[in-house]
């Protein structure tokens, strides 16, 4: 087999079962062809095509194989079958050698790919004559570089045929070639107008002058939806092209349209997309798809005109939609970003409708109590008086009696009582019945102040009833005083709800921070009985404020502060002065602190509106606190961790008159 | 007989002190306890039990240091020993949900807002003494004339015929 891989001569393939026909083959053929063609000889089909597979990736050309009519019982014609199959072997040329006349009609009829047939016994010339002509012809299709190494092979005739057919087919192509590019240069100098002129005319001409129609401006030539069997060429007037979209029509193409009308769903096979309306008067040569197929064909004017035209038309189109897409993006971005402001407002809206809100609320809220406050003072004034009288009056019943020493004694006492813890008052009772103090004397002899067993006998001395009469004494005494402290604490109610919500919201320049503070602290009171309040307020100088608005921060700090510590814990408020133009008042408290990521926002206004109604929630109070401090020119800061939340209020001791005046006119909003 | 105690709790000093005065009246036939916050109210239980005493009746206030009201009076009422003593709430700030979870889960048998008048207090005090001899005891003759006479004959009535 060393001879078939010998260098890149073409090889020549024989396949015969019968060895001595092989032998005088192969001796043929290489006498014929010469030394730069090499000779296989198989004597197996399945031989040549194990070799054949194995050359494939090769660069072995294969122009010539003969075949056996039969090699071992199989018919030849399968291995040319198979080659045929193969890409590599389909121009290789095939020759079927026989034996015998007779079958020549089954070879005929059955194989295509037999080029041609070798009789055994053959002549010299005949083999020659097979050899030239089919190697010629593989060598010109597939290597003509290879035909001057086998020179002996050369068929001249062949040669000069192929040589013959290559020059008309390339002057024919040249001319072509020029044609178009004639006709191209032709329609790229000429105007849409001229384009499009010509290619009406040619259509005009090539259709043999069809009927046209026309449609008024307005009129509806195409809808959207509809199939179409055609085009329009539309010969004067202009098409728009639009969609219904929703309630309206977007207009694609009113310049852009151009002349040609429906090729998009013609050659898509689609029903029509757009809506076309004439926007002028319009006329146009309906073109059949089969018309225009033929047009097409027949004239090449006409194929160039009207590929021109559309491509022009497309190309239009193209950038219109282009331009629409941006314009679309453009629009989408204007609106996201009107969208966004819009949303912003409606925010700020809400906001500062609730802030309204509240501080009308607080408002009247102020008033209120102010109006009540002054109200109450009549009536503990009265209280207050009748204690006085009361008291002077029991005095002197008390020096009618034949005991007033010790009724007085008893009256005072009960005036001066100091309340005892109901703890106190059971041990001070069982040490009076240790002492043999009857169990009832001792309880109520207890009641009224008595704690050692001398003085209980001393009381008890008057006898039965005496010692009822001094503890009625004693109770007098005792009402007397819850009355009058009582009354004090409505004053000092009073007084704070008064200073706290004063009607007025002016600036004072005398404002007293720590009575701000302490009159917040006394009106919170009820929130804060299990609080532990530490105060440690430092000699502040009266700052320039608005108290009404301070006692709303101070509110709403301590308020949040209470709220945090879940109902005890400790408070601590401070206040220093910071330097010489500014004071400082913390507020801390020993609650779970706040989370860090909320640190940060925690004065941000957060609410939200459930069930239709607003609810304020911690953001709202911090926000207003934070607004109001804000308006004094102050800052307000929080630093919070587990146990420990701070809010720091750091305040002028003078405003600049120009911006309080602003600060005025808002009328307690932030500007 | 068992005395019968009344406790009231109550942290204000002059609150407790009119409490006290207006229900002295009832001074002379029941025992009258007051104390500051709950752990008083727990430690006066517990030696009026030592002594013997019944305790028929609490007043209390509903904002106590501490405690409030409310929960004191459920943890009264999930002990069996202190189940039976009529509830009364004292106080002018306990809101409705409060008050609501007293009645629900306190058995709170009366309410009595602040400020209060001498005979909307006895008339208080009279009927849940009266509920609870009724409830608790047998011999109720010695209440008659102190507590809601006309209803203890009633009972004592049926009782008998029952006998």
């Amino acid at each position: 087999m060393s001879g078939l891989s010998s260098g890149e001569r073409p090889l020549i393939v024989c396949v015969v079962d019968d060895e001595e026909r092989g032998e005088h083959l192969r001796d043929d053929v290489d006498r014929i062809a010469g030394a730069e063609v090499a000779v296989a000889v198989f004597r197996t089909i399945d031989g040549a095509l194990s070799a054949l597979a194995d050359f494939e990736d090769s660069n072995i050309l294969v122009p010539l194989v003969l075949v056996g009519e039969r090699v071992d019982d199989r018919k030849g014609i399968e291995l040319l079958d198979d080659m045929q199959d193969r890409s590599r072997y389909r121009g290789t040329r095939k020759v079927v050698v026989t034996t015998t006349a007779g079958e020549a009609p089954e070879r005929r009829r059955s194989r295509s790919v037999v080029d041609a047939t070798l009789e055994a016994p053959w002549t010299d010339d005949a083999l020659r004559d097979l050899l030239d002509t089919l190697v010629t012809e593989y060598l010109i299709e597939h290597a003509p570089e290879q035909l001057e190494r086998v020179p002996d092979l050369v068929d001249v005739e062949v040669l000069s045929d192929a040589f013959t057919e290559t020059e008309r087919r390339l002057r024919s192509t040249d001319r072509q070639v020029r044609q178009l590019r004639r006709t191209f240069m032709a329609y790229k100098s000429m105007s849409d107008g001229e384009v499009e002129a010509t290619m009406i005319a040619e259509f005009d001409r090539v259709l043999d002058h069809p009927s046209q129609v026309s449609f008024a401006a307005g009129e509806t030539i195409v809808r959207s939806g509809e199939s179409l069997d055609g085009i329009l060429i539309l010969t004067s007037g202009r098409a728009r092209l639009s969609l219904v979209a929703g309630e309206g029509e977007i207009v694609f193409h009113s310049r852009t349209a151009g002349r040609i009308i429906g090729v998009m769903a013609v050659t898509l096979d689609r029903p029509a997309f757009f809506d076309v309306q004439a926007a002028t008067d319009v006329t146009a040569i309906p073109v059949s798809a089969e018309q225009l197929d033929a047009a097409l064909a027949e004239s090449a004017t006409l194929a160039m005109t009207f590929v021109t035209v559309l491509l022009r038309s497309f190309a239009r189109r193209n950038l219109r939609g282009v331009e629409q897409q941006y314009e679309i993006d453009r629009l989408n971005r204007d609106l996201a970003a009107d969208r966004d402001r819009l949303a912003d407002a409606l925010a700020e809206l809400e906001q500062t409708q609730t802030r309204l809100i509240e501080s009308e609320k607080l408002a009247t809220l102020g008033q209120l109590a102010a109006g009540v406050g002054h109200e109450l003072n009549n009536p503990v004034a009265a209280i207050n008086r009748s204690v006085d009288f009361l008291e002077q009056d029991l005095v002197w019943l008390a020096g009618e009696t034949h005991e007033p020493e010790l009724l007085d004694e008893f009256l005072r006492r009960g005036i001066d009582h100091q309340p005892l813890s109901t703890r106190e008052e059971r041990r001070i009772r069982g040490e009076l019945e240790r002492a043999g103090i009857e169990p009832a004397d001792a309880r109520g002899l207890a009641r009224i102040g008595v704690t050692s067993p001398d003085e209980a006998r001393r009381a008890l001395s008057g006898g039965a009833g005496e010692a009822d009469r001094l503890e009625r004494y004693y109770e007098m005494g005792l009402a007397l005083r819850n009355i009058s402290s009582s009354a004090e604490r409505i004053t000092s109610l009073v007084g704070s709800l008064r200073s706290y919500a004063r009607s007025g919201d002016e600036l004072n320049p005398e404002t007293d921070v720590n009575q701000s503070l302490e009159d917040t602290l006394v009106l919170l009171a009820h929130r804060a009985r299990d609080v532990n309040v530490i105060r440690a307020y430092g000699e502040l100088p009266p700052i320039e404020a608005f108290p009404g608005r301070l006692n709303q921060v101070w509110t709403n700090l301590i308020g949040n502060a209470l709220d945090a510590m879940g109902g005890s814990g400790t408070l601590t408020i401070r206040t220093e002065v910071v330097d010489a133009g500014h004071v400082k008042v913390q507020i801390e408290d020993n609650g779970p602190g706040i989370a860090p990521d909320d640190v940060d926002r925690i004065f941000d206004l957060h609410f939200t509106t459930r069930h239709g109604r607003v609810e304020f929630g911690l953001g709202l109070g911090l926000r207003i606190a934070r607004d109001i401090v804000g308006q004094h020119d102050g800052s307000i800061t929080v630093a919070s961790i587990p146990g420990r939340t701070t809010f720091t209020v750091t305040l002028p001791v003078r405003q600049d008159g120009e911006r309080v005046a602003v600060v005025s006119n808002a009328e307690g909003e932030t500007p | 007989m068992r005395e019968l105690a009344i406790l009231v709790v109550e942290d204000e000093p002059e609150v407790r002190e009119a409490i006290m005065r207006d229900l002295r009246e009832f001074a002379d036939d029941f025992l009258i306890e007051a104390a500051e916050d709950v752990d008083d109210a727990k430690d006066v239980l517990g030696q009026l039990s030592e002594s013997g005493a019944a305790v028929g009746l609490i007043l209390c206030d509903h904002l106590l240091p501490g405690e409030r009201g409310v929960d004191f009076l459920i943890e009264l009422n999930d002990d069996p020993a202190t189940a039976p003593i009529r509830k009364v709430l004292v106080t002018g700030q306990a809101g409705l949900e409060d008050t609501v979870r007293a009645v629900n889960e306190a058995s709170l048998d009366h309410y009595i807002a602040k400020p209060w008048t001498p005979e909307q207090l006895h008339e208080v005090v009279r009927d849940q003494l009266t509920d609870f001899v009724i409830d608790e005891w047998d011999d109720l003759l010695a209440y008659v004339s102190v507590l809601d006479g006309a209803r203890l004959m009633a009972v004592i009535a049926e009782r008998g015929h029952d006998r």
